[in-house]
């Protein structure tokens, strides 16, 4: 997405910008204003970052810039299995440690806030989706028409070889298929 | 800046975004900004069976390019006024 700076009235050179009282360069409005979208606010908290090729990444936000770039720390890489049991669908995750990321901001696609994992993994997720579930049916934006059972989502935390194994003897099954990739147009 | 603009007049209404990758997001508009990327509280996966992994999500941030369309309740927008404002916008441009 390409941004360019507004037209800016003084001629400057680069020798010194002179800045408007707010601090904020001409053409930039300030990530602070009320209303407008900022990762401000997401600094230094657990964040969820989906990318374009479908990698879903789980790190710590330190720093972003006006392109989305941004530095996480502690990040990993969070692969995700469903898998349907009679009446039970089993999400089965792993995360992959990876490290100190910089993460280019062309390739995000969205990112959101997750519950910092301080407490015991498993029961905590069993609840929190449970409830999450209750109250999504609750808040009734698509009109009670999702009053779905109530499924027990389980999140169970699974290493990465009992992830691939647990992918190999699914694939015979009918598991939904999660289509992440943004990229396809550009496949022939 | 006109889309801004009006995507400002909208924050705290209920909005579905489509992306390009087909996922569709409902929530309530939280803040937009000059990239017209887009926070959204109380972020619902439509179908979220299919994307499990967001289900722990409350609220996100939607980058800009990445979105397809922005669904918006009928009743929230007043369109002569977004039809007067296009046309504003564009006219200048016409005269230089």
């Amino acid at each position: 997405m390409s941004t360019s700076a507004t037209s800016n009235a003084t001629p400057q050179k680069r020798q010194e910008p002179k800045l408007p009282p707010s601090g904020v360069p001409f053409g930039h409005l300030p990530a602070f204003l009320p209303g407008s979208a900022s990762l401000v606010e997401q600094l230094d908290r657990r964040i969820m970052v989906v990318l374009r090729d479908g990698r879903h990444l789980v790190g710590v936000l330190r720093s972003f810039d006006q392109f989305s770039n941004m530095v996480l720390e502690e990040t990993s890489e969070r692969r995700v299995l469903l898998v349907k049991k009679d009446k039970e669908t089993i999400c089965y995750y792993t995360d992959i440690q990876l490290g100190l990321y910089l993460v280019r901001g062309d390739s995000m696609v969205l990112l959101g806030e997750v519950e910092t994992e301080d407490t015991n993994a498993g029961e905590e997720k069993e609840e929190s989706i449970a409830e999450g579930t209750e109250e999504m049916t609750g808040s009734g934006l698509l009109g009670g028409s999702q009053m779905v059972e109530k499924k027990k989502k389980l999140m169970r935390e699974v290493s990465l070889e009992e992830l691939e194994k647990l992918e190999e003897e699914n694939k015979k099954d009918a598991v939904e298929e999660l289509t992440w990739e943004f990229d396809l147009d550009l496949v022939v | 800046m006109l889309f801004y603009s009006f995507f400002k007049t909208l924050v705290g209404k209920e909005v579905a975004v489509e992306l390009k990758n087909d996922v569709v997001l409902t929530g309530t508009l939280h803040s937009v900004d000059q990239y017209l990327n887009v926070k959204l509280n109380n972020v619902q996966v439509v179908d979220k069976h299919k994307y499990p992994q967001l289900l722990a999500l409350k609220n996100c941030f939607i980058r800009g390019s990445v979105v397809r369309y922005i669904q918006i309740p009928t009743g929230e927008v007043d369109t002569e006024l977004l039809q007067d404002a296009a046309r504003k916008e564009n006219a200048p441009q016409k005269a230089s």
